[in-house]
């Protein structure tokens, strides 16, 4: 059998790792930030997201309401500055209670399979 | 900085004018922010060549700007294959016959170069290209209106038991020659025996004589009888044992390229049908006399490209039944007869 192309394996793993994207801005954004710092602070916990993904994500969530801005003066620029709104909070939970789900199911279906090869 | 205030400036031009500052604004201080923390890490300024890489990465403003904007398709993913199967069938049943009847006449009627010197003969091309344009626009604009009803009415997304579409039959065997087809191939070659052998005749047009030309009514007399003999025996065989094999793939092969070939013969010949209409003035007599024959060879060009469209099936099935027969998968009746 032929091996899998190197580009199928990146599509795959942007594609899972774009479904958590939102949970992760989501939790950076518990305290406010502007777009480059939540950037470098993604990065840092391994989640990197380039420019282009994240600022339009941030104009998204913003328009649905789960994220409040404020453009704010900070050493001598101008920024914009995001936080989770009320609602974004309550949202945040509901996700997060998701994710756990998923990853439950996902140690039972994969966990089970490995242990039992093992 | 001039180069970043160009590439954003670049940006802002493809960016909606509602959002263009906001977006802009962000956008600049998110770039100025990286470039002073790689003028930190580095202790100096940015070179020319480095901000340039740096918004290289980024990509091209087109590209930065199409981020943000919303996607948008006229044609939406369920309706792109009926749009796609309207556009192909335009293409082919509309476009290229007009092609190939603009090429017939430039190929083979004097009389319309005659009428067309010089680069007025290509002229005809600039119709064509008009019609294109028109068809492919009214198609999609049909295809769009289509698409906004069905979305507006709620039809696509209606469904409740009691709408059920036939089952799909079980896969097809390839190797199973359509009855239906045959079946018409052998009422097509009945009729044409019948009236080539004058059981049938046209109705007679009083003060007009049409006839066969010689090399259509002596030379390939016989030729052509026969073939369509042969014709309707393999469509015969075809509806009575509809499992293609070899050896009458092979006969269905060998038909259809002396079709071809007796084709391309008589396209190459002079008229292949005389006129002639005793009250009528000579050149009024040349003139409808020209059309019948270029009628008649439209027609002819009409088998020979339904001949080669044969032959590649023929060829596509000869090779599909050796596949068959090699992976053993090929039921004993089959390989019985291959």
């Amino acid at each position: 059998m032929a091996p899998i192309a190197p580009d199928i394996f990146e599509n795959l793993r942007m594609e899972l790792r774009r479904g958590c994207l939102v949970l992760a801005v989501l939790g950076e954004l518990g305290e406010e930030q502007y777009g480059y710092t939540l950037r470098k602070a993604l990065a840092a916990r391994g989640m990197e997201i380039d420019e282009g993904t994240l600022y339009p994500l941030l104009r998204r969530l913003e328009a649905q309401g789960v994220l409040v801005s404020e453009w704010r003066e900070e050493e001598k620029r101008n920024k914009r500055f995001y936080r989770l709104s009320k609602d974004g909070r309550q949202l945040l939970e509901q996700l997060l209670t998701e994710w756990k789900s998923i990853d439950a199911s996902l140690e039972g279906i994969v966990g089970r399979k490995r242990h039992g090869a093992a | 900085m001039e180069l970043l205030d160009r590439y954003l400036a670049a940006v802002r031009f493809w960016l909606p004018k509602g959002q263009r500052q906001d977006i802009l604004a962000e956008l600049t201080d998110d770039i100025r922010a990286e470039v002073e923390d790689r003028e930190s890490g580095l202790g100096r300024k940015l070179t020319d060549a480095e901000l340039t890489e740096l918004l290289q990465r980024r990509g091209s403003p087109y590209r930065v700007a199409c981020r943000y904007l919303p996607q948008r398709t006229v044609i939406g993913p369920a309706f792109f294959p009926v749009y796609l199967l309207i556009l192909k069938a335009i293409g082919l049943f509309y476009l290229l016959p007009w092609l190939a009847a603009w090429l017939f006449m430039v190929a083979f009627l004097p009389s319309y170069r005659a009428a067309h010197p010089g680069w007025e003969v290509l002229l005809p091309l600039v119709e064509l290209v008009q019609r294109a344009v028109n068809a492919f626009a009214f198609a999609t604009a049909g295809v769009w209106l289509a698409q906004r009803s069905a979305e507006r009415t709620g039809i696509v997304d209606r469904w409740d038991r009691t709408w059920n579409p036939v089952l799909p039959a079980e896969s097809k065997d390839p190797l199973r020659a359509n009855r239906g087809e045959w079946m018409g191939q052998i009422f097509g070659d009945l009729v044409f025996v019948l009236y080539w052998v004058s059981v049938f005749r046209l109705p007679a047009i009083p003060d007009l004589r049409l006839e066969f030309a010689p090399i259509l009514a002596h030379t390939f007399y016989w030729p052509v009888l026969i073939l369509a003999l042969a014709s309707a025996a393999l469509s015969i065989w075809n509806v009575v044992r509809p499992r293609w094999t070899r050896r009458r793939l092979f006969v269905w092969l060998g038909i259809e390229i002396v079709e071809i070939a007796q084709m391309a013969i008589l396209l190459s010949a002079g008229p292949l049908v005389l006129l002639a209409i005793p009250q009528a003035t000579p050149d009024k007599v040349e003139l409808l006399a020209g059309w019948v024959n270029f009628a008649v060879r439209l027609m002819l060009v009409g088998i020979l490209v339904v001949a080669a469209v044969d032959v590649f099936r023929a060829v596509r099935l000869l090779f599909k039944l050796r596949s068959t027969a090699a992976a053993g998968a090929a039921p004993a009746a089959v390989r019985r007869a291959v």
